[in-house]
């Protein structure tokens, strides 16, 4: 072999081994860089990542009418499954075609997209008379409320006030939509006698 | 007796639903309702409560069985009215009770069996307890419908 060939030879395994190095550097750096930012990704915070104090949040329907108005004291935000905590909540309805209805109790968690709001604690139901129904206000100490359903469940013990009438059971659901409460079991009203009705 | 209206009504059973729009509420399952000394059972019970706060109650019996109802009269210690049928109509406005298909009205003292009286129909003022029977149970007489049956013990003379 020639000199002039040995030392071609010699160039273009420099110039080999110099791109091999080129290119394995990029993609062990590559490998790095996507592991760290899977890494980033893959672990996501359950602590929360945002708050806020004495907010007022108002829900609008698909026709951009007023749903609903939720305040509170304090709403968290859990970004792991998109949940939200709620100290002192008061849920009022706006929509007029239903029954104005104020539902608060001590805290809440909203899932699903806030579709579900569940309420615990000292949680109370107020519907004001309206020109044909009386007042009316439950008490129980959880209720899952489904806004996009109109329907109130719970399996706890529920007290309610009907005008005059007083109602206890084990287990309720309203629907506000359709007007109709259940008591599902060991249901008990107390009415009054007519003559001394309120 | 009379100083059961001036009492509250309660009523309990396994199940409630109440309507605000057609303002009826419908109990089922062992319902069994009380307003002073009266006492009434039955599979279902069907409330309409008017504006005055005055209720018109259906009570249901289940089924092969029959709705009760008891309560005090007036005039004695311990006089008392019971009533029987597949259905019983209760209006605590004019405090008129009707009983409906295999309708039964007994008129006790204490244990003792006073008057017993079947028919189709009952209907009893339980102001006057005043009653009449008829023999079918939409209320009317009917010739061939059927049987009353009445069996009223006599009166012991009061000394003069």
């Amino acid at each position: 072999m020639s000199a002039r060939s040995a030392r071609r030879f010699r160039l273009t395994a420099i110039f080999a081994f110099a791109a091999v190095l080129a290119v394995g550097s990029a993609w062990v750096n590559m490998v790095l860089k996507r592991s760290s930012a899977d890494e980033k990704a893959g672990v996501v915070r359950e602590d929360p990542d945002y708050y806020m104090d004495n907010f007022r949040h108002f829900t609008l329907k698909l026709t951009g009418e007023a749903d609903f108005e939720l305040t509170g004291k304090k709403m968290t935000h859990y970004p792991d499954n998109d949940s939200y905590l709620i100290n002192f909540p008061v849920m009022e309805s706006l929509d007029e075609r239903q029954r104005p209805q104020i539902t608060y109790s001590d805290w809440a968690f909203i899932e699903d997209v806030n579709s579900k709001i569940h309420m615990h604690e000292n949680v109370v139901v107020i519907r004001p008379p309206t020109g044909d129904t009386e007042a009316f206000r439950m008490t129980t100490e959880y209720l899952l409320v489904l806004p996009d359903e109109d329907i109130m469940r719970t399996d706890r013990e529920v007290i309610a006030y009907q005008g005059s009438a007083t109602m206890t059971g084990i287990g309720m659901e309203s629907n506000n939509a359709t007007r109709e409460l259940f008591l599902l079991s060991r249901a008990k009203v107390v009415y009054p006698p007519a003559n001394q009705k309120k | 007796e009379r100083a059961d209206r001036d009492k509250p009504t309660e009523i309990e059973a396994d199940q409630m639903v109440a309507d605000d729009v057609k303002q009826v509420t419908v109990f089922t399952g062992n319902v069994i309702m009380t307003q002073g000394s009266r006492v009434a059972k039955a599979a279902k019970v069907v409330l309409v409560q008017d504006p005055q706060g005055y209720q018109y109650t259906t009570l249901y019996a289940g089924p092969g069985g029959l709705a009760s109802l008891r309560e005090k009269r007036d005039g004695g210690p311990n006089l008392w009215t019971e009533g029987y049928g597949e259905r019983i109509e209760y209006d605590n406005k004019t405090e008129t009770i009707k009983f409906f298909t295999h309708a039964n009205l007994k008129r006790l003292d204490g244990k003792t069996l006073t008057d017993d009286i079947k028919g189709e129909y009952i209907s009893y003022d339980s102001k006057s307890e005043f009653y009449r029977v008829h023999n079918t149970s939409d209320g009317k007489s009917a010739p061939g419908a059927g049987r009353v049956k009445a069996v009223i013990e006599p009166r012991e003379k009061k000394a003069p």
